[in-house]
């Protein structure tokens, strides 16, 4: 931090913010400042603490310490609705927008404009207003007014976040920010968006634009604040830095290895895949993927948020269907349309929405190991037998190190990481021979990050295999032997993984450069 | 259907059974404000009941007219205010923060009363005012009221700002939140409009039938009003309902009972066929046929292939 960057007539002021979650501090002593007008970039890592500071800012988190002054004014942030009123416009990730309601409805929504009642404003709409308004706004930024007055379910993504970014213009907005708005868009559409943004900056409207892709930054942004495990790490004209520094300040660290020693030990692998997929098909999410997965190996996937990694691992065992495409399992085709059917074939996904999609809070963890599995701890295929249930789960607790090892527990009183390993303990009772791992380590510590990859190894040096699907590439390139990296719903290329060979940090650090380039340069 | 039926060939059958409509309707244009919000309000049965006993009983007790319509109504307000507050800031699902009004009403007013109906009160004013005598021909007080309440009901729906950040929650509660609608109060403004609309629609019933049964009066209300904002193409999973429609489904209940009744069919069955045109509005309704905009009239949607606005859930 400079002192230029505190003087007072900064649009946003962000002093010493720090936000803690359980088992993580999001960020740590973040200092900076939006000038007025400008397009700043913040960029980092997943898990740089990015989202965080934009939900800040956006009044949905408040920062545990620190300040943001608005102006010079130290303000208090209280609900989206009050940054709202202090003219912060958010352009949230996922696209934020009521499907039945039209562009203007949309834009004016939160901030409706209202007819006037004698000499104050009553509480009926100015229809005719907001309509005239939105007009002028498409006329001059969209060039044409097709799609005025569709539903926005209708009028396709770069629309909608045209009509997302037009919220940010209709009103005295003195900071816009945009969270990865250009994930969904085309190239001719991400450059109708630039015009957009260019728009903005000439009215002297400061822009907060958060991406991961750099070769944007250079065509955009005026400066590029970088941000690394929740720190301020630096502020960079990124067109003087270049690509290169940028992703060396992103992602050069030292950071001790969570990776255990058994990972060190040097693989043969039989020749024949255990799994195959061949020219997997979702349409719009998933197109072309080919690749192959042999017993004993760890295949990493790696891509960003949203890129399609995670869809992956979803068609994978079923959960989304696939448009075309092949999976060989050993060699011979098979046909996967719901999770059962992947269970049946050994493979099993340990979903990423750990809460939503994998525990069953308000049961036991003896319950929660059996689940996929109830024919072994059943009698006569329908009568569950308590006692032989409890028998297996306090094997796999007890090597597995579950804790507490008590399986009459309610699996939600476990901490994550205990329940992540409870979720693998359930597959490896199923007799999954392949374990996709979706964000294996998303949200628990580092001590049960080291116990869930150890399970990973203990299952593939057994005979397994496993796809683990992150977008933490520092852990990705140390666990697998071949990293795929994935970046937008296609494979942009294959990297050879850190797990069975001795690498020195800066190796890691290497591969890691390799993978973001892979991914920046594909997208 | 070839059956000579007096309720449709006479001005005095469709009176007759407007004038049953009007208390269904009442409620039936609250369950469709809270169906859009995204919510739903089962104590209004109850909450009907509890209004017709109050009215009856603080007349016999001598407070005049106008005081006790206030105090009634303000009731209302309060029961919508518990619900609205239960659901919001306790995180009680709507279904069941109402379901529990619902019965804690009733029991509340079979207590009170130690279950005698209140009878007695009705003066020839109330009379006017409930609807059992008429002010012209062919038409009542309530008639002319439930009028005004479903054409506040669509203006509000419709023009107003309230209306649109209810079709907003009602669409997509997190959006509407993060676009900065303050999604808690507008839900509560919600219930309460259901529950004055539901003391008001008790007051009247209780002018209209003379007589108040603590264990029967309006019960099961709360389904007929539901079944009338579905079949006026409100949808369970809110963002969208037509107070019109509302008050065409809720007429359209009264008229099918009633003619059943008229050709002699045994009631029961009148209530399968009730059920059976539920469950077709909701299946028209899931095919895309009958599509409640919020014009309030109902559309044929477009053609285009629709592009679905997908946000994954909120990580911390």
């Amino acid at each position: 931090m400079t002192l230029a960057e505190t003087h007072e007539e900064a649009v946003v002021q962000v002093s010493h913010i720090s936000k803690r979650f359980p088992g993580v501090l999001a960020l740590d002593d973040v200092t900076f400042a939006i000038e007025h007008g400008e397009v700043l970039a913040l960029v980092g890592e997943n898990g740089a603490g990015k989202s965080t500071l934009v939900k800040i800012l956006s009044g949905i988190y408040r920062p545990d310490s620190g300040v943001v002054s608005l102006n010079g004014v130290e303000t208090h942030l209280a609900s989206a609705h009050d940054a709202q009123m202090r003219g912060i416009t958010t352009i949230f990730q996922e696209t934020t927008l009521i499907p039945d309601f039209d562009a203007m409805e949309n834009i004016f929504l939160g901030r409706e404009l209202r007819m006037k009642l004698g000499r104050t404003r009553g509480p009926f709409l100015a229809e005719r207003e907001m309509r005239d308004a939105v007009r002028i706004l498409y006329r001059d930024f969209v060039s044409d007014e097709a799609d005025l007055d569709r539903p926005v379910r209708e009028i396709g993504a770069l629309r909608q976040k045209v009509v997302e970014v037009l919220r940010g213009l209709a009103f005295e907005s003195s900071v816009v920010i945009m969270d990865e708005p250009t994930a969904p868009l085309s190239d001719r559409e991400r450059n109708a968006l630039f015009v957009s943004i260019r728009a903005l900056k000439a009215r002297g409207v400061a822009v907060l634009l958060v991406t991961h892709r750099l070769e944007e930054l250079l065509e955009i942004a005026d400066r590029a604040v970088v941000l690394r495990d929740g720190r301020y790490i630096a502020s960079v004209d990124p067109r003087e830095a270049g690509i290169p520094r940028l992703v060396h300040l992103m992602v050069g660290r030292d950071v001790d290895s969570v990776v255990p020693s058994a990972a060190m030990t040097e693989q043969t692998y039989p020749e024949e895949a255990v799994l195959a997929v061949n020219n997997l098909q979702r349409r719009g999410v998933l197109r072309d993927i080919t690749f192959n997965l042999k017993g004993g190996e760890i295949l990493g996937v790696a891509g960003m948020a949203g890129s399609g990694n995670s869809e992956l691992a979803r068609a994978l065992v079923g959960m989304d269907r696939i448009d075309s495409g092949e999976i060989l399992r050993d060699g011979r085709p098979v046909r996967i349309r719901s999770p059962k059917d992947a269970i049946r074939h050994g493979i099993a996904l340990v979903p990423e929405e750990r809460k939503t999609q994998g525990i069953f809070g308000g049961l036991s963890v003896a319950k929660n190991i059996s689940a996929a599995a109830l024919r072994y701890v059943t009698r006569g295929r329908c009568v569950i037998d308590e006692r032989r249930e409890r028998a297996i789960a306090e094997d796999y607790v007890s090597r597995l190190h579950i804790r507490p090892p008590d399986v009459t527990r309610e699996m939600r009183h476990l901490s994550g990481g205990n329940q992540q390993k409870a979720l693998i303990a359930r597959y490896l009772l199923a007799g999954s021979q392949i374990l996709v791992v979706s964000e294996p380590t998303q949200g628990i510590d580092v001590g049960a990050k080291s116990d869930v990859y150890g399970l990973i190894f203990d299952h593939v040096n057994s005979g397994g295999a496993a796809i683990v699907v992150s977008s933490e590439l520092n852990d990705l390139t140390r666990v697998s032997d071949r990293i795929l990296v994935i970046p937008d719903g296609g494979v942009a290329g294959e990297v050879r993984g850190g797990r069975g060979r001795q690498l020195s940090h800066g190796d890691y650090g290497v591969l890691e450069e390799a993978v973001l380039r892979l991914a920046v340069a594909a997208a | 259907m070839g059956v000579a039926s007096p309720g449709f060939t006479s001005l005095n059958g469709w009176y007759f059974m407007v004038n049953e409509s009007v208390f269904i309707i009442l409620i039936a244009v609250g369950m469709t404000v809270v169906l859009i919000v995204g919510g739903i309000d089962l104590s209004v049965g109850s909450g009907m009941a509890v209004a017709a006993a109050l009215s009856g009983q603080l007349l016999l007790d001598g407070v005049p007219m106008a005081l006790v319509f206030v105090i009634v109504l303000l009731v209302g307000v309060a029961v919508g205010l518990v619900n609205g507050l239960l659901i919001t800031y306790v995180g009680i699902p709507d279904f069941i923060a109402t379901l529990a009004m619902l019965t804690a009403l009733r029991g509340v007013l079979l207590i009170w009363t130690q279950g005698n109906p209140v009878l007695g009160y009705v003066t020839h004013a109330y009379g006017v005012i409930g609807g059992s005598t008429k002010i012209a021909p062919y038409l009542t007080v309530p008639m002319l009221l439930t009028l005004a309440v479903a054409i506040a009901g669509s203006v509000l729906l419709r023009y107003t700002v309230l209306g649109r950040h209810i079709h907003a929650v009602g669409g997509d509660g997190d959006a509407a939140v993060l676009m900065g609608v303050r999604a808690k109060r507008v839900k509560i403004a919600c219930y309460v409009i259901s529950g004055v609309l539901a003391a008001l629609s008790g007051i009247l019933l209780a002018g209209y039938l003379s007589q108040v049964s603590p264990g029967t009066t309006a019960s099961g209300y709360e389904l007929m009003a539901v079944a009338a904002a579905v079949l006026g193409g409100a949808s369970l999973s809110g963002g969208r309902g037509s107070v019109f429609g509302a008050c065409l489904g809720a007429i359209a209940l009264t008229v099918i009972t009633n003619l059943l009744s008229w050709w002699n069919v045994n009631p029961n069955w009148s209530d399968v066929l009730v059920g059976v045109l539920i469950l077709l509005a909701a299946l028209l309704q899931r095919a895309g046929v009958i599509v409640a905009t919020r014009g309030g009239q109902t559309k044929r949607p477009r053609l285009a292939d629709p592009q679905p606005v997908t946000r994954a859930p909120q990580s911390v």
